[in-house]
């Protein structure tokens, strides 16, 4: 894959890429840091990149890793705004907000690691491919999924 | 919240669009954030211990001290540097693995000889200043006061260089735990 093949690709999952932020970043500008510091791995990671895996599983990869293994800089309040400033100026209707908010308050409350497990899940990403790309087994994929949907429906109701 | 409904909520969301040319950009090494940080550092460190190395020989009678303490002290400087280098690298490769659990595991091995080469090359680089500045000085009360206070200020400072890469340490290998 060349530098003009990866630029479209990163055009096209670049969502992928700003959910994830999204969900381990509290502000704005650790946000961007992040997407820059995501784009970056995986443009580095990519003479590793075998053509048998699918594009977006190998995104997913490289982008939570890099995630999880950047550290955070000095702690900043979380912003809870009714509209987000990073948002695109086609708003979601004030309902569905809401319900992102509360959604993306709940998750960020999970550790790192059943973060990346429910984004993947999210996804509808297979628990065999979740499983590749966590390095879990399929069994244990499920045994958290569970675990994970009962912490969140427990932060919801907080 | 219903499960599915969480899952229709997530996919709902609407991101923003981030042209190829931005995109683009962020492939060079130059425009990233914690590289450009760690280049700027260096760049300053080097310049400044240059003029230092160049000088201090005549300026602070060097000359009159044993070679084994002016060895020391060139490393002691030179040993920040190499662990600044070590920094950059390890910052350009996040990624360790063919899955998340094995990457993280490789890079918590590379992050823990990191942390201990940052809190011993800080260590060196008081003690050999420390030598080199007071070796040959006749002590008095206040001046072993002096030295008491400055002993203090290096152990306040290694606590809490510890206490850092130990809570770094810990939330990584926590994650990987969950991973198992």
């Amino acid at each position: 894959m060349d530098e003009t093949q990866f630029l479209t690709c990163i055009e096209e999952y670049q969502g992928i890429i700003h959910k994830i932020c999204r969900l381990y970043r509290d502000t704005r500008e650790d946000r961007e840091d992040l997407f820059q510091e995501i784009t970056f791995q995986l443009w580095k990671s990519l003479p590793a990149f075998k053509n048998e895996a699918k594009i977006s599983t190998w995104i997913y990869r490289i982008a939570l890793n890099t995630a999880i293994a950047t550290f955070r800089k000095k702690k900043h309040a979380i912003e809870y705004r009714p509209v987000l400033p990073d948002l695109p100026e086609e708003q979601p209707s004030e309902e569905l907000a809401l319900r992102q908010e509360r959604l993306f308050a709940a998750l960020k409350q999970l550790d790192d690691a059943d973060k990346a497990i429910i984004t993947l899940y999210f996804e509808e990403l297979s628990y065999q491919q979740i499983a590749a790309i966590t390095g879990i087994s399929e069994n244990y994929v499920g045994v958290k999924l569970n675990r994970i949907k009962i912490k969140i429906q427990k932060l919801l109701i907080q | 919240m219903e499960f599915n409904e969480m899952k229709s909520t997530w996919n709902a969301v609407r991101t923003p669009t981030i042209p190829s040319t931005e995109i683009q950009a962020m492939l060079s090494e130059n425009k990233h954030p914690v590289l450009k940080g760690i280049r700027k550092q260096l760049t300053i460190e080097i310049i400044g211990w240059c003029i230092f190395l160049s000088c201090y020989y005549t300026m602070f009678d060097a000359n009159l001290k044993p070679l084994w303490i002016n060895i020391l002290l060139v490393l002691s400087i030179l040993l920040p540097l190499i662990h600044n280098l070590m920094g950059y690298r390890l910052a350009k490769y996040l990624v360790h693995g063919a899955n998340i659990r094995e990457s993280l595991k490789n890079y918590l091995s590379k992050i823990k000889i990191y942390a201990i080469i940052s809190i011993v090359s800080r260590q060196i680089y008081l003690a050999g200043f420390l030598l080199f500045f007071t070796y040959g000085l006749r002590f008095n009360t206040s001046r072993y006061v002096l030295l008491a206070v400055i002993g203090l200020i290096f152990l306040v400072q290694l606590w809490l260089l510890s206490r850092l890469w130990a809570k770094r340490l810990k939330n990584l290998g926590n994650t990987i735990a969950i991973f198992r």
